[in-house]
């Protein structure tokens, strides 16, 4: 009996451009079925090839149909092993059917399909589960390819072997999808889909999504290019893609735009994101660049809190940018030209802004901020209050010009209390991608009185005034140039080699050279609760270091200003410096017939302390046999105080120093 | 839980610093003591994230993050910032020790031996790289 060879089927796909290899067809006869071989060593396209292809057809009842595949790809996926089973198979002369097939891909997936040769049509069902269902219609006319696809429940893992090498993978999720296509002269698309309960995530888990729901609708039509419309809409599930977290709400994106062979073009996009606001885009992205041709996006009436945690805090993994709350609303727009930022705008209307540990805040801010690349734009923000820790700034207002590499700031006063902090020639420029800032600053007198009670600190007299020569900040880096000077306790403080590094950091460094000159012993002893003392005082303390705001180390002085001025101490501050110095004068001194005197003259107060890997190394005006003399005794009556203890840990230190000046009895051991 | 972390955390601190013998590892400088606060404050928060694999102690002294899938989406970038923040105060930390035992020359040093006594120290079922790199499970 002839075996019928069946029509050639027609292979429509133009791109096959060669097909190469050696093909084998034969013929077995055997009194029970006819048997037919086709063996393909290759069949190549340039977007997928397949090899070892062998088909054998099984004349018997029912025919069987089994295609083996050594090795598919398609757009740069791969399968081995690839294998079709027909055991009840149909071939009629215009008609091959599969009926209850068998498609092993690793897992086997059960399928049927019928081709229809004359037709040009091929129909296709996958049942990978009872529940899951793949269709495919494929028709070829004249040279036109219609296809339609119609997934039910299908397991979003299926795509993972699509998915680009590098990219995310699912996890779980089902979707309905929806689609037709036709490519030909004339191209049309119209694909929707659903997904839901999706997860996906890179290796890492640093790109990551779970529970997500949401809907996609693209049409196209191809006239010369594409033209598009889509809709997409987020309902649910939560994203982090390193380093930004979505929660869980609604966004919606709608588009609609071109596609050609030069360039994607969004002619017009909506991007509404529930918290934030709604943004509207444009733009053009060059394929053969691989860049943004140019790119708009406006945004009217955003709320800033949301919009600062969603897309600025997280870039900012410590410091101050880390820890902000923002209120109020504003309008932004952005528009990049030839991949880069050409132009910037931000309107701030009754904003606010609060550091999450009080550090500061700012009230009713009302800005107009601009920046352009290769223009200068003006920039003006008010600021109707604020505070700085506890204490209160009025209002003020900010003028600058920023460039692209440079921002200029004009004179700007910051009252503080009755007095105002002015700050001029603030200047920053650009160098290798760090900002340098400059600027000098003058501190017009505060009432120390106003201050303190500001600060909730003891009530201290006189003002605080300074001058802040020049300041130079760079890479976390502040350096004072020349000394800032303070008028407070009625005398002045000279504070030079200011520099700090790591400012923004948990644990800066803080380096200083620190003299105060004549300060008045009166104010300051009152303030303080230290019990009384009269005259004048000089302080220095070089080499300060301090390091997370602690000091490290420093060789600190303090002695009996020059000059002629009463010197009185009372039996009090007597108590408290000697408990400084160690153990042993105040208790000496209340067993004495000196208990009587509440005041006593003296003629110089000395002590130093140099600290030193947590130690301090004291000493006084000069050493005496049992110790060093902190205060020399000088009219009648006198006395004189002696330390004991040249070694004191800082901490024990700062303790005793605690107590002394919080008006308690000093331990005296 | 609190309290016994922290007397986890400074046993684990004092134990490492029991090694390198020609060193002062116990060495207490207010610096020191300023970055030993700021660790001993963070790891009540690390230690859920040793514990769950999330976080585990590398060969070279530092920690890091090694199954983010184990974290919450929403805490995973507050887990890399304490990740960041705790390998900033571990190098603080021993270029300061090196540096109070007047040898800033000796930084290596104390961190390889930090880093074996971190390891050795952890607790069973955290995770810990061996000397190839790899992760192991205590």
């Amino acid at each position: 009996m002839a075996t019928a060879i069946f029509p050639p089927a027609y292979f429509p796909l133009k791109p096959l451009r060669f097909f190469s290899g050696f093909c084998t067809l034969v013929f077995c006869l055997s009194a029970s079925a006819q048997e037919l071989r086709l063996s393909i060593d290759d069949m190549v396209a340039p977007s997928f090839s397949l090899r070892g292809i062998s088909a054998q057809l099984t004349l018997s009842n029912p025919v069987k149909l089994d295609i083996t595949i050594a090795q598919a790809t398609l757009q740069g996926r791969e399968w081995r092993k690839l294998a079709l089973h027909c055991p009840d198979a149909r071939i009629e002369r215009d008609l091959i059917e599969c009926r209850r097939g068998t498609l092993d891909v690793g897992e086997k997936l059960p399928l049927t399909f019928q081709y229809r040769p004359g037709a040009r049509s091929l129909a296709l069902t996958l049942l990978p589960e009872s529940t899951e269902r793949w269709q495919a219609q494929l028709l070829w006319r004249g040279g036109n390819l219609a296809a339609s696809m119609a997934v039910k429940n299908g397991k979003a893992v299926r795509l993972n072997p699509w998915l680009p090498e590098q990219s995310v993978r699912f996890s779980q999720g089902v979707f309905d999808l929806t689609g037709k296509l036709e490519i030909g002269d004339k191209g049309k698309l119209d694909v929707s889909a659903i997904l839901r309960n999706g997860a996906f995530s890179d290796a890492a888990g640093t790109r990551a999504g779970e529970k997500l729901a949401g809907t996609l609708t693209l049409q196209g039509v191809r006239a010369g290019a594409w033209r598009w419309n889509m809709a997409a809409a987020w309902r649910e599930g939560e994203v982090f893609w390193q380093p930004f977290y979505f929660a869980p709400g609604e966004r919606r994106l709608s588009a609609q735009g071109s596609w050609g062979e030069a360039q994607a073009v969004v002619d017009q996009a909506q991007l509404e994101w529930t918290g934030i606001g709604t943004a509207q885009l444009s733009g053009a992205w060059n394929r053969a660049a691989g860049r943004i041709e140019h790119l708009q996006v406006t945004a009217k009436s955003m709320a800033l809190d949301p919009l600062y945690r969603t897309f600025v805090k997280p870039w900012a993994q410590d410091g101050v940018l880390s820890k902000l709350v923002l209120s109020g609303v504003g309008d932004g727009a952005a528009s990049i030209k030839q991949g880069a930022l050409d132009e910037a705008t931000l309107v701030i209307r009754q904003g606010g802004l609060k550091h999450e540990e009080k550090v500061f805040g700012l009230a009713g801010i009302d800005a107009s901020l601009a920046w352009q690349q290769n223009q200068a734009r003006e920039n003006r923000i008010h600021v109707s209050s604020g505070e700085v820790g506890k204490l209160p700034l009025g209002a003020f207002s900010i003028r600058a010009t920023l460039a692209p590499d440079r921002i200029s700031m004009a004179p700007l006063t910051l009252p503080i209390l009755d007095g105002a902090l002015t700050m001029e020639g603030v200047e920053a420029q650009r160098e290798n991608n760090d900002w340098r800032w400059t600027l000098s600053a003058a501190l017009q007198p505060i009432s120390m009185q106003r201050l303190s009670q500001a600060l909730q600190l003891p009530a201290m007299h006189g003002t605080l005034s300074a001058v802040i020569p020049q300041v130079h900040y760079a890479r976390q880096s502040l350096t004072v140039g020349g000394a800032l000077l303070f008028k407070v306790f009625d005398g002045a403080v000279v504070v030079k080699d200011l520099r700090a590094t790591d400012l923004l950091s948990p644990t800066p460094h803080v380096y200083a050279n620190i003299d105060m000159r004549n300060l008045d012993l009166d104010l300051l002893t009152r303030t303080f609760s230290f019990g009384n003392m009269q005259g004048r005082l000089d302080v220095s303390v070089n080499a300060l270091e301090l390091f997370g705001w602690r000091p490290v180390k420093f060789d600190a002085k303090v002695a009996s200003s020059a000059g002629d001025y009463p010197r009185k101490i009372s039996q009090r501050a007597v108590e408290n410096i000697t408990s400084l110095g160690g153990a042993g004068g105040a208790a000496a001194l209340q067993r004495s017939f000196l208990r009587f005197f509440d005041q006593f003259g003296y003629e110089r107060i000395g002590l130093s302390c140099r600290l030193e890997r947590g130690v301090c190394e004291m000493a006084g005006i000069e050493d005496v046999p049992q110790g060093y003399l902190i205060v020399k005794g000088g009219g009648i009556p006198a006395l004189s105080v002696i330390g004991y203890n040249r070694r004191v840990g800082w901490d024990e230190l700062l303790a005793r120093i605690q107590r002394a000046t919080q008006g308690g009895k000093p331990i005296v051991q | 839980m609190n309290k016994w972390m922290s007397l986890c955390f400074i046993g684990m601190l004092a134990f490492a610093s029991a090694a390198l013998a020609a060193a002062d590892l116990e060495i207490n400088t207010p610096a020191i003591t300023a970055l030993k606060n700021s660790m001993q404050a963070r790891h009540g928060q690390l230690t859920a994230h040793y514990a769950s694999g999330a976080v585990g102690l590398t060969r070279d002294g530092n920690v890091a993050l090694r199954d983010a899938s184990s974290v919450p989406l929403a805490a995973r970038q507050s887990v890399n910032g304490l990740v960041a923040d705790e390998n900033r105060d571990r190098a603080s930390l021993y270029r300061e020790i090196a540096s109070a035992n007047g040898h800033p020359e000796w930084e290596a040093e104390v961190r390889s031996t930090f880093a074996q006594r971190w390891i050795d120290k952890a607790a069973g079922g955290w995770w810990v790289q061996n000397a190839g790199g790899a992760w192991v499970k205590k």
